[in-house]
């Protein structure tokens, strides 16, 4: 959910930038299918709530998350005309991507764990698992297929909840910050001063 | 009850709970595209 914080920053940046007129802008974003973003999630669910361990144990889980990437592309594709969506839609990509070369879960380091969980050790993680209340699997760096993909990223402490990420993650969150500005949305006639032509 | 009454009858408007949805859909598409790790996942 720490990707959530790109919808926090999006918003306090579009407030910057129109003050007010900040909602009329977001407002006005033609958003088309959102059942699909939100159905998405509800499907991931079951993913995020499993602890960690053998992924055999998880099977349905990943099924579900990986039919969540269908419909996350469905809603790319029927936004595609919408500013940021091809860079949210970039991100998925990605994230796809990776995790179909890694059997179907986000590939992460035990470095990266042991960054972002300071106090731990290499040995602590069981390579081959999954990681609890996660869409990742721990995997050595050698057995990483599309490594430059998979959650290399890092916010370490003192951040309150450290994490790892990804590049499509970072795609994401831009591509949110980037729709939130409504920019090309407002209607000439509804009082909109953007300048852009199409 | 009454203030709540009155905040939403102030706030409640067609505009924002359309910005409400639109930003609750971004948050959903955010956690379903994106697969970070964060700390104490096991």
């Amino acid at each position: 959910m720490i990707l959530a914080l790109a919808v926090v920053v999006g918003l306090a940046v579009s407030l910057v930038r129109h003050g007010g007129g900040a909602f009329h802008r977001i407002a006005a974003i033609p958003l088309r299918s959102a059942w699909l973003a939100l159905l998405a999630f509800v499907l991931q669910w079951p993913l995020l709530q499993a602890p960690g361990g053998p992924v055999q144990r998880i099977g349905v889980q990943q099924a579900l998350f990986l039919l969540s990437h269908l419909l996350l592309l469905g809603f790319v594709w029927r936004n595609r005309q919408l500013p940021g969506i091809q860079i949210i839609g970039l991100g998925v990509a990605c994230n796809l991507l990776v995790i179909a070369a890694n059997g179907g879960l986000m590939p992460i380091t035990p470095e990266t764990l042991v960054q972002i969980n300071p106090g731990s050790t290499l040995a602590q993680w069981p390579i081959g698992a999954h990681y609890g209340h996660s869409k990742d699997i721990i995997l050595l760096r050698a057995e990483v297929r599309l490594w430059a993909l998979s959650d290399i990223l890092v916010v370490p402490p003192p951040f309150p909840r450290p994490t790892a990420f990804s590049l499509g993650d970072l795609l994401i969150a831009v591509g949110i910050v980037v729709l939130l500005q409504g920019s090309g949305m407002a209607k000439p006639d509804a009082g909109g001063t953007d300048p852009r032509r199409t | 009850m009454q203030k709540l009454n009155q905040l939403w009858l102030r706030y409640g408007t067609f505009n924002n709970l359309k910005v409400l949805y639109l930003l609750l859909t971004l948050v959903a598409l955010a956690a379903a595209g994106g697969a970070p790790g964060c700390t104490s996942g096991n």
